[in-house]
C-alpha cells in the first residue's frame, strides 16, 4: 500500500515519508493520527506545527485530513505530531441557543452544520421528526452527536470533500467480506458480556418529581428479558424536554442495549483491505465458538510500523455498533455530562395561590381569580408548564364579620385592580353658608343633593365663630329626618373669631336614593355668626354589618380556613359546586366544573385531568354551596408550576 | 536445483552445478510450557511448523556465469510479488518466496561468482511435482509420507438457493452462504495466490475462491482451521463437497524435509 502524508501551514507546506504513523477511522467519533517524523529535518519542523493541515492518502484517496493539534519534539530532531480530523472543530465552537419542536432531524442537522461552518455541509438523510433543546454550554460536537442518537443515525466525514454527511447507515449493511481466523485474521480477542441493560429509563429535564421521565411501557427489550432477565439501565439526558422523546430514545437504547454485548479485536493479516467504520463484515472463528458472526466495524487503525503495514479492527455485534472506550474517552463523557447537567435548566417547582373567603350560598359563589401569566406557567418553548392545579375549600358556618357573596350574576374582570376593593367613594358635593344663627334648632341651614347607593355616606362638618366671647357654647349638629345621626359638642369659654369649633363627619348608613337632599340642622344655645361648611362622600363597602342593622360592635375579620368562629352553630350546605373559568378579555368562559359532596377538602383536582389552565392569562374558581343559606367559604386555589428561565 | 514460478509463466532456471552448501532447518511450531519444579511439563501442538529459511551456497563458472547469477538474483531477490518453487529433489518441491541472493568477491577467484541466497518457505513441507487431479468417484491418493493441502477445487455451482460446503476427515470445514451463489457459476477455490493489494504491492491470500473468475470475499470458515487437507495414504473420497457439481480435487503428495 503506497501512503502519502502532506502537511501545510501559511509559510510551507511538504510531503513526509515515515515509517512509523498510525491513523484512524471510528465510527461517530472524532478521528485521530500520530505521525512520527525521524530525523532532524528542519522543512518538517517549518511545516509540522501547530494549527498546521495533515492530510494522509492511501493509494491517492485522502483517508484523513484535520489539524495538527499537538508537536513533541525527540532526540535527534525527530518529530511527533498529533493530529485530529478537521470534525475536531466542531468540538471547539459553542452553540446558540435553540429549541426545536416536531422539527425534523434533517432540518435541525442542516441548521447546525451551516451554523458551524456551511462549506461543511454534506448529505443528510431524512431521520426522524422530534423535539430537540440546544443550549449555549454545549459544543456542536456535542450536538451532532446527541442528535444522531436520538435520529438512529451516524455520522460520516468525508476527508476528500471536507463534508459532514449524515447517514442512515455509515458504511455497508450487509457483509462486504469475511474474516477467518488463522487465515485472514490474527490475535482475535473476543469478549462477551451481558446486556448493558433491557430496561432503559431516560431521565430528561427537570428534577424531582417532576422530571422529564421516559413511561414505563417504553424502553423494554422483551427477548432479552426473557433470556436475561430485567437489567434496569438509567439513562440521564436533559436535553430531552418531553416524555414521548424519552420513550422513544429508550426504545432505541432497548434495541442497542439489550443484546449481549460482543467486542472481537484482531489484527488483519492483509492490511490493504478497504473497509470503512460502519461496515458490515462476517468473522469465522470456530476454534473460538464464532461461526459466521456478522459485526459492525465500529474502529479501524492502519498505518505503518517499524516500516510494516498493519490493519487493526475493533468490531461489535450490529445492535451495539459503539467503539469501547478508552478511560481518556470516559473521562471526557463524564465531563460532558457534568457540563450538561450544569447548563441545561433542571426546572424547579412554584407554586401559586390565590384566597378568597366570603358568605356564599347555591346562587352567589366565593369567587377567586388569579393571574397566570406566561413568566409563570409557561417554559421557554411557550409549553405549558403547570404540574397541579387544585383548590382547597372549607365551608363554616356563616359568619356576619365576612361580606356576602354578590349575586350570582357575573361580574366583569376588571384588570386595573378596582374590582374586589373593600370600599369605594364618591363625592357627592358640598354646601356652606355664613349665618347668624338663633338661640334653639336652626333647620336645613345647609342642604346637598344626593344620588346612589352606597354603604354609608359620610358628611364632612365644619363650623367656625364669627365671633369672639367667654361663654361656652353647647351645639348639636343633626341630618334632617334622620334623628339617629345627630352629635353634641361642648366648646368652653375662650372662643376667638374664626375659631374652628366643630370639625367632624357624620355617617348615614346604607343610602340609596336616585336623587335626595341632606339637610344639615344646628342647634346653638349661643346666638351669633357662624361659618358652616358640609361635604358629602358616599362610600360603598363590602363589609356590611349584620343582616339587618347598620349597628354593629367592633369586631374583627381574620378568618383562617378550618376557623370554628363563626355567627350560627351548624353548615347549611352538605357539599359545593365548583366551576373553573377562563378570561377570554371580554367574558368569563366556563371551562370545567365539579360537585362535592364534602364540606372540607384539599387539593382538589379542577385541571380536567391536566387539560386546564392550557393557556396564561385570568382563570378563576367560583364555588357554590349546595344551599340557598349563606355560609362562610373559605377557598384557596393553587397552582403549581415549573420554574424556567 | 531448480527454482521457478508457481504459476505460469514459469521461466525456471535451473542453478548449474552442485550446491556446496543447503542449509534447510525444520522446527515445530509448538508451545511447551513447564511446570515448575516437575518432571512432567504441557505440550501444546498442531503439526505446525516454524517459518523455514532455506539458505544455499555455491559458484558458477565459466561463460555463463554472469547470466545465471543474474537468473538466480531476479528469481532469489527480485521477484517478491511471486510464489516461487524451489526444488529440492528433482520431483519435490517447497512453495515460497526467494528473500535475498548475494554474490563474494574472493581474490584469486575471478573465473568464480560465488553467491549465497535464501528462500522463505510459506507451507513448511515438500511437494510433489505431481499435481493429481481427483474426483468422488475417481479418488487419488496422497501417497506422500504426512498429510497435505488440497491445493485447487472447481467445479460448477449447483444451486443458487444452497450453500456450498467442503469438508475433509480432519474436521476442516469451509462454506460459501447461498446468498453469494447463483446457478451454474464456475467455482475456484486455491489454497494460496499472491493478490495484488493495490500499487504493485502483493498478498498471499489464502482460500482464495473466485466465482466466474471473480474473488468472492465470502468463504467462511465452519470449523477446524479452515484449510482443507488429506492424510497420508487418505484419497479424495474423504473430501466432501456439497452444491457443487463436476467437483475436481486438485493436490500434490506431501513429504516432510
Amino acid at each position: 500500500m503506497s501512503f502519502i502524508i502532506n502537511f501545510e501551514n501559511s509559510t510551507d507546506k511538504g510531503s513526509f515519508e515515515t515509517a512509523n504513523f498510525s491513523y484512524t477511522d471510528k465510527l461517530n467519533l472524532t478521528n485521530e493520527a500520530v505521525i512520527n517524523i525521524p530525523g532532524s529535518n528542519l522543512k518538517a519542523r517549518q511545516v509540522v506545527t501547530n494549527g498546521s493541515s495533515f492530510e494522509i492518502k492511501r493509494n491517492g484517496v485522502i483517508e484523513l485530513s484535520g489539524s495538527v493539534i499537538g508537536v513533541t519534539y525527540l532526540d535527534g530532531g525527530g518529530i511527533s505530531a498529533r493530529c485530529k480530523g478537521f470534525e475536531f472543530e466542531a468540538s471547539k465552537k459553542r452553540v446558540t441557543k435553540t429549541i426545536y419542536q416536531n422539527t425534523a432531524s434533517a432540518t435541525i442537522f442542516t441548521a447546525q452544520i451551516n451554523a458551524f461552518n456551511s462549506s461543511y455541509l454534506g448529505t443528510i438523510e431524512t431521520g426522524i421528526n422530534l423535539d430537540f433543546r440546544i443550549d449555549t454550554g454545549s459544543s456542536y460536537s456535542n450536538i451532532f452527536s446527541n442528535l444522531r442518537k436520538k435520529s438512529d443515525q451516524d455520522l460520516e466525514f468525508d476527508y476528500t470533500n471536507k463534508l459532514i454527511n449524515i447517514r442512515d447507515h455509515k458504511g455497508s449493511s450487509s457483509s462486504v467480506l469475511t474474516l477467518n481466523d488463522y487465515i485472514d485474521i490474527s490475535n482475535l480477542g473476543f469478549d462477551s458480556i451481558e446486556p448493558i441493560g433491557n430496561v432503559i429509563t431516560v431521565y430528561g429535564k427537570g428534577d424531582g418529581d417532576n422530571q422529564i421521565i421516559s413511561e414505563s411501557t417504553s424502553g423494554r427489550n422483551t427477548s432479552s428479558i426473557t433470556t436475561f432477565g430485567e437489567i434496569e439501565k438509567p439513562i440521564r439526558d436533559p436535553t430531552i424536554m418531553s416524555v414521548s422523546e424519552a420513550n422513544r430514545l429508550a426504545d432505541i437504547l432497548a434495541t442497542k442495549y439489550g443484546s449481549e454485548l460482543k467486542v472481537y479485536t484482531f489484527s488483519v493479516n492483509n492490511p490493504s483491505q478497504d473497509l470503512v467504520s460502519g461496515d458490515v463484515i462476517i468473522i469465522s472463528a470456530p476454534e473460538k465458538g464464532i461461526l459466521g458472526e456478522e459485526v459492525r466495524i465500529v474502529g479501524i487503525k492502519r498505518g505503518m510500523r517499524n516500516g510494516n503495514e498493519f490493519l487493526e479492527l475493533e468490531v461489535t455485534n450490529k445492535e451495539y455498533s459503539e467503539l469501547l472506550k478508552s478511560s481518556d474517552k470516559l473521562i471526557g463523557d463524564i465531563q460532558r455530562n457534568a457540563l450538561d447537567n450544569q447548563t441545561y435548566m433542571q426546572g424547579t417547582t412554584n407554586t401559586l395561590t390565590f384566597t378568597g373567603q366570603i358568605n356564599a350560598t347555591s346562587a352567589a359563589p366565593l369567587r377567586i381569580v388569579g393571574n397566570l401569566t406566561e413568566d409563570f406557567i409557561e417554559d421557554e418553548a411557550g409549553n405549558i408548564r403547570v404540574n397541579s392545579f387544585t383548590v382547597d375549600y372549607d365551608i363554616d358556618p356563616f359568619r356576619s364579620s365576612v361580606g356576602t357573596a354578590t349575586a350570582s350574576t357575573d361580574p366583569g374582570l376588571d384588570v386595573n385592580g378596582t374590582a374586589g376593593d373593600s370600599s369605594i367613594e364618591s363625592d357627592q358635593g358640598s354646601d356652606s353658608a355664613s349665618t347668624t344663627l338663633s338661640v334653639g334648632w336652626n333647620n336645613n341651614e345647609l342642604a346637598e343633593g344626593v344620588s346612589g347607593s352606597f354603604t354609608y355616606l359620610d358628611i364632612a362638618v365644619i363650623v367656625e365663630a364669627g365671633f369672639s366671647t367667654s361663654s361656652d357654647i353647647k351645639l348639636i349638629l343633626e341630618i334632617d329626618e334622620f334623628s339617629g345621626v345627630k352629635k353634641e359638642y361642648f366648646i368652653k369659654g375662650g372662643t376667638a373669631a374664626g375659631t374652628v369649633l366643630i370639625n367632624d363627619v357624620l355617617r348615614l348608613p346604607v343610602f340609596s336614593s336616585t336623587t335626595s337632599t341632606i339637610y344639615l340642622d344646628v342647634y346653638t344655645d349661643f346666638s351669633n355668626f357662624y361659618d358652616l361648611d358640609m361635604s358629602i362622600t358616599g362610600v360603598l363597602d363590602l363589609h356590611n354589618h349584620d343582616s339587618g342593622s347598620y349597628d354593629t360592635d367592633s369586631h374583627g375579620h381574620t378568618v383562617s380556613v378550618g376557623d370554628n368562629v363563626s355567627d350560627e352553630s351548624s353548615l347549611n350546605a352538605t357539599g359545593v359546586t365548583i366551576y373553573v373559568d377562563f378570561w377570554n378579555g371580554s367574558a368569563w368562559i366556563n371551562k370545567h366544573s365539579l360537585t362535592s359532596s364534602s364540606t372540607l377538602a384539599r387539593d382538589v383536582d379542577i385541571s380536567d385531568g391536566g387539560t386546564y389552565p392550557d393557556v396564561a392569562g385570568y382563570w378563576r374558581t367560583r364555588i357554590f354551596t349546595n344551599n340557598t343559606s349563606a355560609d362562610l367559604v373559605n377557598g384557596i386555589m393553587k397552582v403549581k408550576h415549573s420554574m424556567d428561565a | 536445483m531448480i527454482i521457478e514460478n508457481y504459476e505460469f509463466p514459469y521461466s525456471a532456471f535451473t542453478i548449474p552445478g552442485n550446491i556446496k552448501t543447503f542449509d534447510d532447518p525444520s522446527g515445530s511450531n509448538s508451545t511447551t510450557t513447564e511446570i515448575g519444579y516437575s518432571k512432567n511439563h504441557i505440550h501444546i501442538g498442531g503439526n505446525g511448523i516454524n517459518p523455514k529459511t532455506i539458505a544455499i551456497a555455491g559458484s558458477f563458472y565459466g561463460t555463463t556465469k554472469n547470466d545465471d547469477y543474474e537468473s538466480l538474483s531476479k528469481h532469489f531477490a527480485y521477484e517478491d510479488t511471486k510464489l516461487k518453487k524451489l526444488y529440492w529433489e528433482a520431483d519435490k518441491f517447497y512453495l515460497g518466496i526467494g528473500q535475498n541472493c548475494k554474490k563474494t568477491h574472493n581474490s584469486g577467484r575471478t573465473n568464480f561468482i560465488d553467491y549465497a541466497a535464501s528462500f522463505k518457505v510459506l507451507i513448511g513441507q515438500l511437494f510433489s511435482d505431481t499435481q493429481k487431479t481427483g474426483t468422488i468417484a475417481s479418488p487419488q491418493t496422497n501417497s506422500g509420507n504426512i498429510t497435505t493441502f488440497i491445493e485447487e477445487i472447481t467445479g460448477t455451482i449447483t444451486s443458487g438457493a444452497s450453500d456450498l460446503t467442503i469438508s475433509d476427515n480432519l474436521g476442516n470445514e469451509i462454506k460459501i452462504p447461498n446468498a453469494n451463489l447463483t446457478t451454474g457459476q464456475t467455482f475456484v477455490l486455491q489454497l494460496v495466490k499472491m493478490i495484488d493489494s493495490g500499487s504493485n504491492i502483493y498478498v498471499s491470500e489464502y482460500n482464495y475462491a473466485t466465482l466466474n473468475g471473480t474473488q468472492t470475499k465470502s468463504v467462511q470458515t465452519v470449523s477446524g482451521f479452515g484449510y482443507l487437507q488429506l492424510e497420508a495414504s487418505a484419497d479424495t473420497s474423504d473430501i466432501t463437497i456439497s452444491n457443487l457439481t463436476s467437483p475436481q480435487i486438485k493436490f500434490r503428495d506431501g513429504y516432510s524435509a
